[in-house]
């Protein structure tokens, strides 16, 4: 055998490798099987109804959007031959909307958390799901059915969201020894001055503030004493030592161990723990925690409202709900989905989702301008 | 014979014109039109998270003329520009005036070091500076090696490093400007100046430096204009008290959703620069006339 021959054998052998490890990458790209699709009942008849349609989806950009794609995109496509069309964004969703001709909106399915949902409502962007088309929406837990306007106008079926809860960079505070953080209070101790980074945007920090106030069940001093909760932020900013912009900030400052706490989202958490292998760890406090939770809308003027319907439900399928609560990190809406032992934070029954506190969006839309001022005028002015 | 004459004349007349129109054309589309909606959505009643509500008003601007913080971004944004304009004029000439007096290869690098920057995305840059400036950045870490140091300091998301983040982003575009400018100094002048007996410090304070003054007041303009309006550097290397205007804008008609008032803040941007520019224009005038 010549030496050339040898070159070519060797070439043709990592070849053949590459693309047999890609080819079984491709066909078992993901942990659920082809088994798991077919034992939907409805199977055959969403591959005969939208093989070859297009939907296009928008949701978070970053993680979260690589996640709902393996989640819930591509066993859509796989199940029935559909395209989907998934367009990140951040905060330009609304602004999008609103600049699109009426009848050619930018997405069909508009995957929105409580602040985009409003503004698309009420700027009449969105349109009632039929339920009948949407089975699975039955699995949404009953808390969240009789709380969410979402739900009540059946413009939205709750699908996902997160806790915005304190993130620690375990490393750096074992290396700086410092204090264990139990609850939202710790975080005044004079060991983390200037350790601590925080979102600037006004709504999370009155919550922040309402829960070291701990004075009233469930961040209530937001409705009742916003006064005290502005007092109270104003000492505690000079412990704040970055104030972030965007979720990849956040992780940025912990991860370079600019500080050792983040008030962050658990869904940017887990993917940078999971994933990463990072030394973060997200802690529960004692005295609760805020969430915002996303759902799942259809966009006026879609022209394919029959496979947006048919998404959703597939979406809140326990099946699917499971595969995006493993994945994400983010907490799931629906019964019967399973959150993995080591997602500790993630509510996993009623009781525990009902203990949450969510964004009151109609209450803080209402105070706006007067709470936004005071912020930036008393928190971020003096920062 | 003469009517085909006439004609070729008039066509040689506006050629120009023809040539400009594509241009024209592009700019009415793409900036006049936009710039008019702009005033036209200035006017419309603003709620946050509302986007706009069609209608007329002057709401919009009475807010902004008796709102002491906006005001304060404004000014925080003006105070800014001054060592932004200043340090980026001081190197970006000293860059310019080595480029343009060298040649061949050593030029070529020089200008590739100079544009380097350009290629790379703005935000991949700022994340990089805080590899620099962190906690346990390059800096810090070098200190703490050294020993100059017992803990990290505070090196970045300050004033200090917004204004060298801007400084770094205005850099290359200035050096470029004041490039084309000193090559376009012509050698002879400076000689004569060295032959009727000036030192090389006076040749470059009375010739050269008076000769590249519009270069330098068109240096100044664009690192003004590039800081007053910046948004990606204060909103990654600074804190909340180095919120610049621009952040403020984009804040209004992203995260706010109140279009109409973000419109106001973006026509005061705008009358600003056009305020900027027409006093640069008298300034570089007046500098050409002095020269000459």
């Amino acid at each position: 055998m010549t030496k050339g021959e040898i070159i070519k054998i060797v070439v043709a052998l990592v070849l053949g490798l590459i693309i047999g490890g890609a080819s079984v990458y491709y066909v078992f790209p993901r942990e659920v099987t082809k088994t798991e699709y077919t034992m939907l009942p409805e199977h055959e008849y969403l591959r005969n109804k939208f093989k070859g349609m297009t939907l296009r989806v928008t949701c978070w950009s970053g993680p979260y959007e690589e996640n709902f794609r393996k989640a819930v995109c591509e066993p859509f496509e796989e199940l029935t031959g559909a395209t989907i069309e998934l367009v990140p964004g951040w905060a330009e969703f609304i602004s999008q909307l609103e600049a699109a001709p009426p009848d050619q909106p930018p997405w069909d399915v508009f995957n929105a958390d409580g602040y985009n949902y409003l503004a698309a409502k009420d700027l009449g962007k969105l349109i009632p799901i039929n339920l009948s088309n949407v089975p699975n929406a039955q699995y949404v837990y009953e808390c969240l059915k009789a709380q969410r306007d979402e739900w009540k106008t059946k413009l939205g079926i709750p699908f996902d969201g997160g806790l915005y809860t304190i993130i620690i960079n375990r490393e750096m505070i074992e290396d700086m020894g410092l204090p264990e953080i139990t609850s939202w209070k710790d975080l005044e101790r004079p060991e983390y001055d200037g350790l601590i980074a925080m979102d600037e945007t006004w709504y999370y920090g009155i919550y922040v503030g309402a829960f070291l106030l701990d004075e009233e069940e469930g961040a209530g001093e937001v409705y009742t004493d916003i006064d005290a909760v502005f007092n109270k932020m104003a000492e505690f900013k000079d412990h704040v030592g970055k104030w972030y912009t965007s979720g990849a900030e956040a992780l940025q400052y912990l991860l370079n161990k600019e500080v050792a706490v983040a008030i962050y989202y658990t869904g940017g958490a887990w993917d940078a723990i999971k994933n990463q292998g990072e030394p973060l760890e997200i802690l529960i406090p004692e005295e609760g925690t805020l969430a915002w939770l996303g759902s799942l809308c259809i966009v006026n003027g879609t022209k394919v409202k029959e496979l947006a319907e048919a998404f959703i439900n597939f979406a809140l399928s326990p099946i699917s709900q499971s595969r995006h609560v493993t994945l994400s990190g983010n907490f799931v809406t629906g019964n019967f989905s399973k959150v993995p032992d080591e997602q500790y934070f993630n509510p996993s029954n009623n009781e525990e989702m009902s203990k949450l506190v969510f964004f009151d969006w109609g209450y803080l839309l209402e105070h706006w301008t007067e709470f936004e001022e005071r912020w930036n005028t008393e928190i971020l002015g003096g920062a | 014979m003469e009517h085909g004459n006439t004609r070729r004349s008039i066509i040689y007349k506006y050629s120009h014109f023809f040539l400009y129109l594509p241009s024209l054309i592009l700019l009415l589309v793409f900036f006049a039109v936009p710039f008019f909606m702009l005033v036209r959505m200035s006017f419309n009643i603003g709620r946050p998270l509302a986007c706009y509500i069609e209608g007329f008003t002057f709401e919009n601007y009475a807010r902004f003329f008796t709102n002491s913080y906006h005001h304060g971004l404004l000014l925080f944004t003006l105070q800014l520009s001054v060592p932004v304009v200043l340090i980026t004029l001081i190197l970006a000439y000293i860059m310019a005036y080595v480029i343009s007096r060298s040649s061949g290869l050593k030029r070529f690098v020089l200008m590739v070091i100079t544009i380097f920057p350009i290629w790379i995305n703005l935000v991949v840059l700022a994340f990089g500076w805080l590899l620099i400036f962190g906690r346990y950045g390059l800096i810090n870490s070098i200190l703490l090696a050294l020993g100059l140091i017992s803990e990290p300091q505070p090196l970045g998301y300050n004033f200090a490093s917004v204004v060298v983040g801007l400084v770094y982003v205005c850099l290359p575009y200035i050096v470029l400007t004041l490039v084309s400018v000193l090559d376009s100094i012509d050698p002879a002048i400076e000689e004569a100046a060295k032959d009727l007996g000036a030192g090389k410090l006076r040749t470059f304070v009375e010739v050269t430096l008076p000769l590249s003054m519009p270069g330098i007041i068109t240096g100044a303009m664009f690192s003004f204009i590039w800081t007053m309006s910046s948004f990606v550097i204060p909103s990654i290397l600074g804190s909340p008290s180095e919120r610049t205007f621009g952040i403020e804008i984009s804040r209004q008609i992203l995260n706010t959703l109140n279009w109409p008032y973000g419109a106001v803040m973006s026509l005061v941007l705008a009358g600003i620069t056009v305020v900027a520019m027409l006093v640069s224009n008298k300034v570089r005038e007046k500098a050409t006339r002095w020269v000459s």
